[in-house]
């Protein structure tokens, strides 16, 4: 799954730790996500896009 | 049980030092020949404590580790154990140096041969072995911080 993450927090200006301490979780977790190699649950995708302020669709893409 | 990163080294730490303690006092009863039945007792509650403690170092990581952790228990297991098959069937000849050297590396001189504990204890270090290796070999790929 693609995802937008790295671009929606440079946006931000936050580090990656500092996102990993948004959502309560490590910063290699975040690492992963943004380089698709693990993708988040439902919940965790959910939380993700309402920090940005935008809808699930936006942040993550289906490759197929 | 909420991500903890400190909780989860903690408790990760705390499991193995209870378990590299409890190892040494059931060596230490062994060789004091202690009542075989109260040592098997030990055994079974400090096995249960220490895989308590383990279980809760698991709650303690993030939905993501856990992912990541249960690939690697996954692999490291059927890698470890693939890897010990050559052993297994080595030890089956009987040669008597292959034998000894086993024994030479698990056993101490003062304990009897423990054969079945070998039987459980081969397996599951090679199993956790391959899943350190897997381990190591991730953590390059996950060092970016920008």
């Amino acid at each position: 799954m693609k995802n937008r993450l790295r671009v929606l927090r440079a946006e931000k200006g936050w580090s990656q730790a500092e996102l990993a301490e948004r959502l309560n979780i490590a910063r290699q977790s975040v690492n992963a996500i943004e380089n698709g190699k693990a993708d988040p649950s439902l919940p965790l995708g959910m939380r993700i896009a309402r920090l940005f302020g935008q809808s699930v669709e936006s942040v993550f893409q289906d490759e197929n | 049980m909420a991500y903890s990163a400190k909780k989860r080294w903690a408790t990760l730490g705390s499991a193995l030092a209870v378990a590299f303690a409890g190892l040494a006092v059931v060596m230490w009863l062994t060789r004091n020949h202690t009542d075989p039945v109260s040592v098997g007792l030990f055994r079974v509650a400090l096995g249960l404590i220490v895989v308590g403690l383990g279980m809760r170092s698991y709650g303690y990581m993030d939905e993501v580790q856990r992912q990541a952790s249960q690939k690697r228990w996954l692999w490291g297991s059927l890698i470890g154990f693939a890897a010990m098959l050559p052993v297994v069937v080595s030890l089956q000849t009987h040669e008597l140096w292959l034998d000894a050297g086993v024994q030479f590396i698990f056993r101490h001189p003062a304990m009897p041969r423990f054969y079945f504990s070998l039987g459980v204890m081969v397996p599951v270090m090679f199993q956790v072995l391959s899943v350190l290796v897997l381990r190591l070999l991730d953590k390059p790929s996950r060092g970016s911080r920008s």
